[in-house]
């Protein structure tokens, strides 16, 4: 094959612009750590990539709910734990006032206490996180739990306390398709007076008051049974807010885990090899420049050179 | 016969020489002109004395009478121009598509933080920070604004792309008035050519610059060239002709209104449409017709699934008024996609509730977050999109059009990338060819410098021969 200069130098000029072009390219990546632009560079892993993307995004959010359904069951947790010592009080003083040797006039006192018990339980069952009340079912906004304050003189009329929740639930989603409830309605766990049931938390204690005002022993020893079992109701809502933090807390980690994994992922995705890179620019650069010597030494030698 | 025919000889030697020099001159000149091909000078000897004839002289065998130049030729295969041509019609049409990929690719803009990927997670996770706090003014804002968002973005995809679209359209314009100025060009270099050629003289540099023009015009359009013998060139384009001996059929852009006011190509003379099947005119219709609508549909499809869904759910819901049947998003596709006007400015009105009010309350539940869960849960839920629908989430849809188009565009890339290294082949063969060595011309340049030379010395003996026959006899 015939060569001309002009071939010599356009063949030169192929090879050092390409060499050039990747020089470009692997330049780019260097500095900005990353192995692809476009989705052309690679259409799969960008693919996968904005998959991995899209999942760490959802397990962010993951994440943020199950520390927000944390925060309300440890809110809960705390409100219950304290309701329990309550009913343990008012236990003691039950039974205190169930002794037949008490006076009246010293079970009206120990009914004061009672009534202060009332005062703290209702406030317990106003609970609030992040300026919501915890305790009212999906009427976040409502005061779940009124209390109507005994009106003096005989005959005693019983106080009440009024839910005015719901019973309704809110769940969070914790993981890809797993939602769990965050919320025990009051009604559950306290309940109002409007229940019927006697081991309602409010109920209990407004009874006692009364039977220890009137200075009936034999109902007073009636009620340690009710306090009983309005504790059990109490202690049940404990263990399963434990159980759901537990389980909290385990899909959290899994979360954290799989967040690490996903990161790693992405990175062999999409990260560049700074020690592969920086070989390729250094070969890049000795192809380069042996392009250039190679070319600048056919460019400059013809025969008009050895002619006179 | 007589004495002088030495010196005739030795004449036209030194003129032939020049011819010589001259020839490789211009080529040394021209070693850089693209398209140029290497002229040669074609030299014969003249006819010798004497002729064969029944009453020629009676001598012995026959005299040569020296050297002409019988032609200068351009040193040319056309079985390369033929390839070359083929390929430059692919290699346009690659380059297009694939330009117009990149340019897709570039509005579409992924993998990046402001990517409709990206857009799309926050606002379904805008939905779960509002299943956390329905009750929150705020959370319902920040809805609100995410929602905004996506629907800005799908405009805005949708309205680059348009202009993508109309940019392609001014391209269709400036390629058809280029060919008409190439069909021109042609046409005047055919009359030049003919014109020469009748005076037996080659046009070479006419020729080098019309095949230069067919050249370019292969990379616009598909074209087939025929040389007739008169060697005027015919160009056809899809059977009709482009350029007709000294004529050309010029062609216009019509704007077609039922193809969005976006041009027609037609002839002049007889407004029949243009039938093209390649290169670069006929890539620019493709993606301005063809490839940029189809990506545009999809984002509509995602769009409208998007609205449609959403709504779905969205319906079912109560608003914190109380009020249910709400629609989020309107629109149908990705120019219309927007905030439904229920919800617009009003929070309040996102229906996250799923339990209608309870009497005699007239509002839901401010913690009921039912709906908006379940909105949150739609990033995961799987739907048929499409015709034919692929089943998957509304998320794998649009990832699987960013891969599509990653794909196409890496296609057309490596088309371009392995035409391109055929072309520069075949280029490199028709250079071995048609191309200037210097080295070559500047042995020529001494060959014909020293045939001058010699035949400067042949006169020069001519002359002390006559000088001794002249002036040196009878004295």
């Amino acid at each position: 094959m015939r060569i001309t200069p002009n071939m010599l130098m356009n063949r030169m000029l192929g090879d050092v612009s390409s060499t050039y072009n990747r020089l470009s390219k692997y330049q780019t990546q260097l500095s900005s750590g990353k192995r692809y632009e476009r989705p052309s560079d690679n259409p799969i892993s960008v693919k996968q990539g904005l998959n991995v993307r899209s999942t760490m995004a959802s397990i962010d959010q993951y994440v943020s709910n199950i520390d927000s359904a944390l925060s309300w069951n440890k809110t809960a947790e705390t409100a219950y734990t304290s309701a329990t010592d309550l009913l343990q009080r008012a236990k003691e003083l039950a039974v205190k006032g169930a002794n037949g040797n008490y006076p009246a006039s010293d079970m009206i006192i120990i009914g004061k206490e009672v009534d202060q018990i009332l005062a703290d339980m209702v406030s317990l069952g106003n609970a609030q996180y992040d300026g919501r009340y915890i305790f009212a079912g999906t009427q976040t906004t409502t005061k779940p739990f009124t209390y109507v304050p005994e009106v003096a003189g005989p005959p005693i009329v019983p106080a009440s306390v009024t839910y005015n929740g719901n019973s309704g639930t809110m769940s969070y989603e914790i993981e890809k398709g797993v939602t769990i409830p965050v919320n025990i309605p009051g009604n559950i766990a306290f309940k109002g007076s409007a229940d019927p049931a006697n081991d309602s938390a409010y109920k209990v204690l407004i009874d006692l008051r009364d039977h220890l005002n009137l200075g009936d022993h034999a109902a007073v020893s009636n009620d340690t049974s009710q306090i009983d079992l309005a504790m059990n109701n109490m202690s049940d809502a404990v263990t399963s807010i434990g159980a759901s933090v537990n389980r909290l807390e385990l899909v959290r980690d899994r979360q954290d885990q799989e967040q690490l994994n996903l990161k790693s992922m992405l990175s062999d995705l999409e990260d560049v090899d700074f020690a592969d890179i920086v070989t390729r620019i250094k070969n890049e650069e000795t192809a380069y420049q042996a392009a250039l010597t190679a070319g600048s030494m056919s460019i400059q030698t013809s025969l008009m050179d050895f002619l006179k | 016969m007589d004495g002088f025919l030495g010196i005739n000889i030795a004449r036209k030697a030194l003129e032939t020489s020049q011819y010589g020099l001259d020839t490789t001159a211009h080529n040394i000149a021209n070693a850089n002109t693209p398209g140029y091909s290497k002229q040669r000078v074609i030299l014969g000897t003249t006819e010798p004395f004497p002729a064969p004839a029944y009453n020629r002289p009676m001598l012995q065998g026959m005299l040569g009478t020296g050297v002409q130049v019988k032609s200068i030729e351009r040193v040319r295969d056309s079985y390369f121009d033929g390839q070359i041509r083929k390929e430059n019609q692919s290699q346009g049409y690659w380059e297009t598509k694939d330009n117009t990929l990149k340019q897709i690719e570039t509005i579409v803009n992924e993998p990046s933080d402001s990517s409709l990927q990206n857009l799309m997670s926050e606002f379904w996770n805008s939905w779960q920070t509002l299943s956390k706090n329905t009750e929150s003014r705020s959370a319902r804002s920040s809805m609100l604004e995410n929602g905004r968002m996506l629907a800005t973005a799908f405009n805005q995809l949708n309205s680059k792309l348009s202009s993508l679209r109309d940019n392609l359209n001014d391209q269709v314009s400036t390629t058809v008035s280029e060919v008409n100025d190439i069909a021109k060009r042609l046409a005047e270099l055919n009359h030049n050519i003919l014109e020469t050629k009748s005076f037996g003289v080659q046009p070479n540099d006419a020729m080098d610059e019309r095949d230069m023009l067919i050249d370019q015009l292969s990379k616009i359009m598909d074209i087939q060239v025929t040389d007739l013998s008169n060697s005027v060139t015919v160009v056809t384009v899809g059977g009709s002709q482009l350029v007709t001996g000294y004529g050309y059929n010029e062609l216009e852009v019509v704007p077609n209104g039922a193809n969005n006011g976006y041009y027609d190509i037609k002839w002049k003379v007889n407004n029949a449409a243009l039938n093209v099947n390649g290169g670069d005119l006929k890539s620019l219709l493709d993606s301005r017709d063809t490839l940029v609508p189809g990506y545009r549909a999809e984002l509509d499809t995602l769009a409208n699934e998007l609205v449609t869904q959403v709504n779905a759910v969205h319906n079912t819901g109560y608003g914190l008024d109380g009020v249910t049947g709400y629609d989020f998003f309107t629109g149908t596709s990705a120019i219309t996609i927007a905030l439904s006007t229920d919800v617009d400015n009003n929070p309040g009105h996102i229906a996250a509730a799923g339990t209608a009010p309870v009497a005699p309350a007239t509002t839901p539940a401010p913690g009921d977050n039912a709906v908006a869960l379940k909105l949150a849960q739609m990033k995961d839920t799987k739907f048929a999109i499409g015709v034919p629908p692929t089943t998957g989430t509304l998320d794998d849809y649009y990832r699987s059009f960013v891969a599509n188009l990653g794909i196409n565009s890496q296609e057309s890339g490596r088309m371009v990338e392995n035409g391109q290294s055929y072309v520069d082949l075949i280029e490199q063969h028709r250079q071995s060819v048609s191309g200037v060595s210097l080295d070559e011309e500047a042995t020529n340049m001494v060959k014909f410098q020293r045939a001058y030379e010699a035949a400067a010395r042949i006169i020069s003996v001519f002359d002390q021969m006559l000088d001794t026959l002249i002036n040196q006899m009878g004295r």
